[in-house]
């Protein structure tokens, strides 16, 4: 490990944790996160044990004469929707969907979108040019339409990965849809995002003395990305990957609702707006319960960004 | 015809007199009215509504408003010279002879001469056309030669003077004439066809009582009155269609008396039985349709017919009848009870979850297993149908996993040799045959490995046998007779658990009447009057 390192990065600052503790915007954001995230791993054994009922069963008691959706009683706290299932069931197992793909899609978009951004930055000219005009291209196509794209693809095919001549199966791939494919999918039309924001403060530490010095002292590249870029815009990273969670989400709900999210029967906020749509009339709790469990978990992570940005990156707070 | 929302084909329904049963307040003895304007609203525009492209159920009333042909349905099915004045068919079955009726002008006052009869043909015989309904046409001496460009002409088609139209077919087909009475028989205008093309569906010309006086694409359709109609039809002097929104947003605009029609989703149908005030508005139309569940024969476990006995008792119709209450009624057989050949006696499988798993069990399968179940997304039925059947199946262990996809790849997928091993998907009658149903979806001589009609993909020599016995007696008891016993040993077979015939729920304003339906067209807009 190299003293010249060390000193020369700018270290977290002390008491970082404490001022997250005291900061409103974390506590209220974490807090609504902590619980939706408890309901989110609870659900499984809640249904075992009977608490909860199952998210897909169509129960028996679950439609009136008419066929319509049973009103919130003891049996169904929140009532049932268009085919009898139990609503509140359905919207904390849509939390599981919800939190894995949003945060899923966000680690793919983060990974891709900070490689892209310090690649583009630190080296400059040519590769600079290439990635920046690449990554345009992608913001130029609206993120949902994209989405819709790719989840188009997902159509139970099979992908070769290996040479036609050789039996590698294992390297096939079956493109369906699912949360896999779909964290996938968001993350990678979420990416471009990040990367502008990761290569602007690349461009600007790079210049710093403590970079220079590195450099003077023969680091490698990889060196003076790893130890001493990557730490540095780590509070910017972590913002960013905050925020983009909210419009992970966001998408994740809209391909929902457009049907072309996890499949059916699968309980996701989405594709519970969508059904409860055509009852909004007589059942508004059907639109009302999924949107607002979005809203809920969109603003968590609203606030959490906010919050960690105000502590880590007071500057660009402001 | 497979059915897809926007791509059916209800060519020619039979009779249906129970499943047509009225409910609008429509009094026989109240005189139409004339005058108004009539507001429409469809949730999509369409493709086209050239009647050699427009292929589906939901245009054909409108198609109806622009473009007439040579003969139609009276209120009933019998068919009744429109265009022509009259016309016969010859002893042998083949040839077809129609005068035309004099003073019949296109929209822009040209007068029709037989040629344009001729001509229009011609058109859907062209595969530049792009017509859906040019398999209905190939029954014309020298139709496929015309079509594969080996001749110039089509030599069963003839028009030897200004008024008179000779069709001659290869050899007797007695549902040709039901051909000649569909949409895609009015009469288009050889010069003005020639002049534009293709853009033809943007200077629509026809014969009907109305023409197009505004279209702007997805927005809204404006028809006025043809000046050049001659005949009775057309009560009101306007229709003006609004393209977009949703049913629900329809059904809104109904009661707050901005649309005089729409369709109904499943919540509106509730709230407008439920309410005493609204109940009036609420109208069914029953169609000549089956929609099932199919097993692929050929696909493990359902070559077994233990198992496909044991889906049929597993599936509980009457609950996926309360899950679309409105849109259909119980189906205990395969062929529609509205036609006269039909089994009424036929009680299909009961739900039994017991005898299912017991069923099961005798095949193999104690612990059930894991399958595919496919349904199309754009159709207001099959989405509800299927997590339906898929709940039904897992109760007695059958853990099916669903795949939604849309119209055109469905019919794709399901038409293809060992691809879907089940699904949910229905069949609109085309012509008045039984053998549109148990010929075309179940004879083991029609399975072809890839645009097959029949989804189960299901052999029985001994029914193709019935079958072709069925196709040749003339005699209407015999063939009944014959059908009907096809149609028990499928059952016993079970390649299909069939569900439910659908009916269209429609909501009409106030001041709409008229609205009886129409055992072909479903209805008739040419026919729908305004009180005020």
């Amino acid at each position: 490990m190299s003293p010249i390192g060390n000193t020369l990065t700018v270290p977290p600052h002390d008491g970082t944790l404490l001022k997250l503790l005291k900061n409103r915007l974390v506590t209220a954001g974490t807090l609504i996160l902590v619980v939706l995230s408890l309901a989110a791993l609870l659900a499984p054994p809640l249904t075992t044990f009977h608490v909860l009922n199952s998210p897909d069963d169509q129960q028996s008691t679950g439609l009136d004469d008419d066929g319509m959706p049973v009103s919130p009683g003891k049996a169904f706290p929140l009532g049932t929707d268009h085919l009898g299932r139990d609503v509140l069931s359905r919207v904390v197992y849509g939390a599981r969907v919800s939190l894995t793909i949003g945060i899923g899609a966000m680690i793919v978009a983060t990974v891709i979108g900070v490689s892209v951004g310090l690649a583009a930055g630190f080296y400059g000219g040519k590769i600079d040019m290439g990635l920046m005009r690449f990554t345009e291209m992608n913001m130029s196509i609206p993120a949902i339409l994209l989405a819709i794209a790719f989840a188009g693809l997902m159509d139970g095919k099979v992908l070769h990965l290996h040479p036609a001549s050789l039996p590698w199966h294992f390297l096939d791939v079956r493109l369906k849809p699912g949360m896999t494919s779909l964290f996938l999918i968001i993350g990678l039309v979420v990416w471009p995002g990040i990367v502008r924001v990761v290569r602007g403060q690349v461009l600007e530490i790079k210049e710093r003395e403590f970079v220079v010095a590195a450099r003077a002292v023969g680091a490698s590249n990889r060196r003076i990305i790893v130890r001493h870029i990557l730490p540095n815009v780590l509070p910017t990273i972590i913002v960013l990957a905050a925020m983009s969670t909210s419009n992970t989400i966001l998408l994740e709900a809209g391909l929902g609702y457009l049907g072309v999210g996890v499949p059916q029967p699968t309980a996701t906020w989405g594709s519970m707006l969508a059904d409860g749509q055509p009852y909004f009339a007589m059942a508004p709790r059907l639109v009302v319960v999924p949107g607002l469990a979005i809203a809920l978990t969109v603003l968590a992570f609203n606030l959490l960004g906010q919050g960690l940005q105000e502590v880590l990156d007071p500057r660009a707070a402001k | 015809m497979l059915q897809n929302c926007m791509i059916v084909l209800a060519l020619v329904m039979l009779w249906l007199p129970s499943a047509t049963a009225a409910v609008g307040s429509n009094s026989p003895t109240e005189k139409p009215r004339r005058g108004g304007t009539l507001h429409l609203a469809y949730t999509l525009d369409w493709r086209s509504l050239d009647p050699a492209i427009a292929f589906d159920t939901e245009s054909a009333p409108l198609q109806k408003l622009l473009f007439r042909g040579l003969i139609d349905f009276d209120d009933g099915v019998k068919l009744v010279p429109d265009q022509a004045s009259d016309w016969n068919i010859s002893a042998d079955g083949k040839t077809y002879t129609f005068h035309l009726r004099a003073g019949v002008r296109f929209s822009n006052g040209r007068e029709v001469v037989a040629d344009d009869y001729l001509f229009s043909i011609e058109r859907l015989l062209d595969p530049k056309t792009g017509a859906g309904t040019q398999t209905y046409f190939l029954d014309i001496l020298g139709a496929r030669e015309f079509r594969d460009g080996e001749a110039a002409y089509v030599s069963g088609l003839k028009a030897p003077d200004r008024r008179t139209f000779i069709i001659e077919l290869k050899e007797p087909k007695f549902t040709f004439r039901y051909v000649l009475a569909m949409a895609a028989g009015g009469v288009l205008p050889r010069d003005v066809v020639k002049q534009y093309g293709n853009d033809f569906q943007y200077h629509l010309t026809g014969t009907g009582p109305y023409r197009v006086a505004e279209w702007r694409r997805g927005v809204h359709y404006r028809l006025e009155r043809n000046p050049y109609y001659s005949g009775s039809d057309g009560n009101v002097d306007a229709v003006e269609i609004m393209i977009g929104g949703d049913p629900t947003l329809h059904a809104m605009m109904l009661e707050r008396g901005e649309l005089d029609r729409s369709a109904a989703t499943h919540a509106d149908v509730v709230r407008f039985e439920r309410d005493p005030l609204l109940r009036p508005l609420l109208q069914y139309i029953g169609t000549a349709s089956t929609d099932y569940f199919f097993m692929n024969t050929e696909i493990k476990p359902f070559d077994d017919v233990r198992v496909r006995r044991a889906v049929c008792h597993a599936v509980n119709v009457d609950r996926l009848i309360k899950l679309n209450r409105g849109f259909g009624v119980a189906a205990r057989g395969i062929v529609p009870p509205s036609m006269p050949w039909s089994n009424p006696g036929l009680q299909g499988y009961e739900y039994d979850p017991a005898k299912a798993r017991q069923l099961l069990q005798e095949a193999g399968y104690s612990n059930g297993f894991k399958t595919e179940l496919w349904h199309q997304t754009n159709s207001p039925i099959f989405g509800p149908l299927a997590a339906g059947v898929q709940q039904d199946l897992k109760q007695v262990g059958i853990q099916a996993e669903l795949h939604a996809v849309g119209g055109e790849v469905f019919i794709v997928k399901s038409g293809t040799r060992h691809q879907i091993p089940c699904g949910v998907t229905g069949w609109f009658e085309d012509y008045p045959d039984p053998s549109d149903f148990l010929d075309v979806l179940f004879s083991g001589q029609r399975i072809t490995d890839s645009d097959c009609n029949n989804l189960a993909f299901y052999n029985n020599p001994f029914v193709n046998g019935l079958l072709s016995q069925a196709n040749e007696v003339m005699d209407v008891r015999r063939r009944t007779q014959l059908f009907q016993d096809v149609e028990k040993r499928i059952m016993l077979d079970a390649p299909w658990a069939p569900i439910l015939h659908e009916q269209m729920p429609r909501l009409n304003s106030r001041r709409l009447r008229g609205t009886g339906p129409h055992p072909v067209w479903l209805w008739r807009y040419e026919r729908f009057w305004l009180t005020e």
